[in-house]
């Protein structure tokens, strides 16, 4: 068991409970370009077409052999694409009656290439660099997440253990698949499904405890060589479900929290849902919806309205932003702080409502203990942090960028007093990186 | 508040990208920020922040020095205007007489101590914070970003630092070395290597070493009217000792006096009671960090330990206990206030340890067997500031082949 010290659980109020129920009628899904780092489309629909739930939508140009399938069945309503026509989402409108591709996983060999042929394989995700795996490639170790320690999410357990006979089951297939070691890490005291030749580790501890970059760096750290992928637990199902029952699976459980929803709740949502649809009537004035967490996810714009494909929650804070006379006096009660700056880390409220203030402005970067105390990975927060912003790449891979996903960092760039936003820092060097290998 | 926002929003438009004084922004930024938090939003991917801003971690420090300014204040009345009273002059010999006189010199009362003090102090402080900020506001110009706050702490921590009896040019001139020395060539707040408050401290020392040295600076009216009446000392105890060791200091001050802050010395240095409530605030709202302070008690605890064992004839520093080291010259303000500086210090846990230990294991090697300095906090600092990289770049490159290692084992 891996019990971890340092960290950080922020205390936001409105974290959904227990049971789980049917989201509304969703009427447009959509697949959303950011989700897939240095995804390139070419695409094989035009807007007006029907397709089917399993439908390929486009090819990933840099990884070629992996496609990207519909979610629904129905109308391609729009092809939306950014500055420099960037790729941003497809829109598919879903029809009363949806019909599925035809899929018959007859042999491990077909199962193998069907995977990216049918996009299931995009449920794993390399680590280092994060990306969809490409085809043919066999990993050496898969980390199975079955932990979320992110704000407002709920344990992955409470919704598994409703297909825990098909979670299982995957596992194996997976196993007999890929040949390879396979790490399942789980937080709830209650998981007690073991099956012989898969290895199991339990986590606990504050965020970041619950991310998968964690359990990777305590389990078996990545460097440049390592084959590792990572996939979380409805990851695992979407994968049962096409290798073992032929089927593509639509829906996903999404936990819907944070102060501006009325009503929290999980629901089992399709996948790509709008998200605007999905808290219809539950949400308050003013706020800001966000597809993932508060620490690791995106703004709900009339761009981007779709739930992210690896987002297991959706979250809104309030987008009012009050002027706050005379910041640097005042006592704070209802300010969240993880350094003693103000009353309330000794006079505690049990949950903050947090806004979208970035509360502060941009400055140099001054070193207080802050990073090493939310930071449990044997790292050296703050030399990677540094190194990172000037862009020193050799001196980050040495320190460890390697082993690091964004949402890793989410909690530096949250106590960070000089507000510096390392995930997207981290990003751009990721990138940079990968480049530099090819 | 509502008018003064009014009052914002309406200078905005100028001040901002196509403004008439676009160039001036810093400057409408550092009135807004004082007044109200910048109305600035969250961006993907994260969409809360922590509360604390540099602003407000700097007004902490800011605020916690008050104590120790203001038991500052009070000191050097004090211990002026006995003097005064004991040679029998009403007058300090130069222009703060005119501002002393409208209170009086009556040595008993309270009210004159302070306010001798601050007619004393507050030029300085005001000297030093005008100069500084010009050239802050100068560099934030030429370089486009704003003001940083680190400059209230270099400041004040700067202006604490200087004998009561300073020329207001020298302060000038040494807050002028260590922002623009010390700090903005290095690219401002959070690129420093120095210590900015101490670097202009040191210039100031090995410039002018008669206004900053030696018997007669510590006690305001001492240098101008050098009246010295027999028996009468203005020595700070760490001058004593150093002449006379332990049995000297004990004759002229007791140690609860020492640790009360009833001594000559810098402004702010005297009193450890003023100094430790800071350390307190500091410490309980973690933005000091005790590992520097405890590594650099505990460095000083066995270097002094140490002499004390050896003992020597010759030398009556050997011989002075560490609490003694605590309690006399500026130990206690470095540790608290200038050792602890994030920037310059070590960025590493094990290196802020080190980092803590080598300052208390020099600052008692230069007190003790270093004959040009009696005083060596300052110094130390320095000295650990310097070699806060290095002790970084080991531990770092410690923690990098064992992670190796470790990888090669699996």
């Amino acid at each position: 068991m891996y019990n971890l010290k340092k960290g950080l659980n922020i205390p936001i109020s409105g974290s959904p409970e227990g049971t789980v129920s049917d989201s509304t009628k969703i009427s447009h899904v959509g697949i959303l370009g950011p989700d897939y780092i240095g995804m390139k489309p070419t695409m094989m629909v035009e807007v007006g077409d029907q397709v089917k739930i399993g439908s390929v939508l486009f090819e990933d140009k840099k990884n070629p052999g992996v496609f990207f399938t519909s979610p629904a069945g129905g109308l391609i309503k729009s092809i939306n694409r950014g500055e420099k026509r960037r790729f941003i989402s497809i829109e598919v409108e879903v029809a009363d009656q949806e019909n599925q591709v035809e899929i018959l996983n007859d042999s491990d060999e077909i199962l193998l290439r069907n995977l990216s042929k049918y996009g299931v394989i995009n449920n794993f995700r390399t680590r280092p660099f994060n990306k969809t795996p490409k085809p043919n490639d066999i990993p050496n170790d898969i980390f199975v997440n079955v932990c979320d320690t992110n704000p407002l999410s709920v344990d992955p357990y409470i919704y598994l253990q409703h297909e825990i006979d098909l979670f299982n089951r995957s596992l194996m297939k997976l196993k007999e698949i890929f040949n390879c070691n396979i790490h399942v890490c789980y937080q709830n005291n209650d998981f007690n499904n073991f099956i012989d030749g898969i290895n199991y580790y339990n986590f606990k501890g504050p965020h970041p405890a619950g991310l998968p970059g964690t359990h990777i760096h305590f389990i078996k750290p990545v460097d440049i060589n390592s084959k590792c992928w990572y996939i979380d637990g409805q990851g695992i199902l979407s994968f049962g479900d096409f290798a073992l029952n032929n089927k593509i699976r639509t829906s996903r459980y999404v936990s819907i929290g944070g102060p501006s929803i009325i009503e929290p709740k999980i629901v089992k949502a399709r996948i790509g849902s709008d998200c605007r649809e999905l808290v219809a009537g539950n949400l308050k004035d003013n706020s800001r919806l966000i597809s993932g967490s508060v620490l690791n996810g995106y703004e709900i714009t009339d761009s981007l309205t779709f739930l992210g494909f690896y987002h297991n929650q959706i979250s809104a804070i309030s987008d009012e932003v009050p002027d706050t006379f005379l910041n640097w006096l005042m006592p704070g009660s209802k300010l969240h702080s993880n350094l003693g700056a103000f009353i309330s880390s000794w006079v505690k409220p049990d949950e903050f409502e947090f806004n979208t203030a970035l509360n502060g402005s941009n400055r140099g970067i001054v070193p207080v203990a802050a990073y090493e105390e939310v930071m449990p990975l044997n790292i050296m927060s703050l030399q990677l942090l540094k190194s990172i912003v000037v862009k020193d790449i050799e001196n980050a891979i040495k320190l460890g960028v390697l082993e690091l996903a964004p949402e890793d960092l989410s909690l530096c760039s949250y106590v960070c007093p000089s507000k510096y936003d390392y995930s997207s820092i981290l990003d751009e060097n990721l990138e940079l990186i990968y480049k530099e290998l090819q | 508040m509502k008018f003064l926002r009014n009052l914002f929003d309406d200078a905005k438009p100028s001040f901002s990208k196509g403004g008439t004084a676009e160039k001036y922004f810093p400057i409408y930024d550092i009135f807004e920020n004082l007044f109200f938090l910048s109305r600035n939003k969250t961006k993907n991917p994260i969409h809360i922040r922590d509360a604390l801003d540099i602003q407000r971690m700097m007004v902490i420090v800011w605020l916690s020095t008050f104590p120790a300014m203001f038991f500052g204040m009070y000191n050097i009345g004090n211990q002026s205007l006995e003097y005064l009273a004991l040679i029998d002059t009403p007058n300090t010999g130069d222009w703060h007489h005119y501002l002393v006189n409208i209170f009086g010199y009556e040595p008993n009362s309270f009210i004159n101590k302070m306010w001798f003090g601050a007619v004393y102090f507050i030029p300085i402080y005001a000297t030093t914070f005008l100069v500084g900020i010009s050239w802050e506001i100068l560099f934030a110009i030429i370089r486009k970003h704003e003001v940083n706050e680190g400059f209230f702490v270099s400041s004040v921590l700067f202006a604490l630092s200087c004998p009561p009896d300073l020329p207001l040019w020298q302060a000038a001139l040494g807050i002028t070395f260590g922002i623009v020395i010390g700090k903005e060539i290095f690219g401002g707040t959070g690129k420093n290597f120095l210590n900015p408050a101490l670097t202009g401290r040191a210039f100031l020392y090995f410039a002018y070493p008669s206004d900053i040295s030696g018997d007669k600076v510590w006690i305001s009216g001492l240098g101008d009217q050098m009246i010295i009446p027999q028996g009468y000392s203005g020595a700070t105890p760490l001058g004593v000792a150093a002449e006379s060791g332990v049995p000297g200091l004990t004759d002229k001050f007791s140690w609860f006096d020492a640790f009360a802050g009833n001594i000559p010395g810098s402004v702010g240095e005297t009193s450890i009671i003023a100094i430790s409530i800071a350390a307190v605030i500091l410490l309980m709202t973690r933005i000091a960090s005790y590992r520097i302070m405890l590594g650099t008690l505990l460095g000083m605890f066995v270097t002094s330990s140490l002499f004390n064992i050896i003992g020597s004839e010759t030398n009556p520093m050997f011989n002075v206990p560490f609490y003694w080291h605590l309690v006399i010259g500026s130990f206690a303000f470095g540790l608290v206030f200038m050792a602890t500086e994030p920037v310059s210090g070590s960025g590493t846990n094990k290196g802020r340890w080190i980092y803590g230990i080598v300052i208390g294991v020099t600052v008692v090697l230069i007190r003790v067997v270093n004959p040009a300095f009696p005083e060596g906090m300052m110094l130390a600092i320095l000295f650990a500031n310097l070699l806060a990289p290095v002790i970084d770049h080991l531990v770092v490159n410690n923690n990098i082949q064992k992670k190796l290692k470790y990888r090669e084992a699996l």
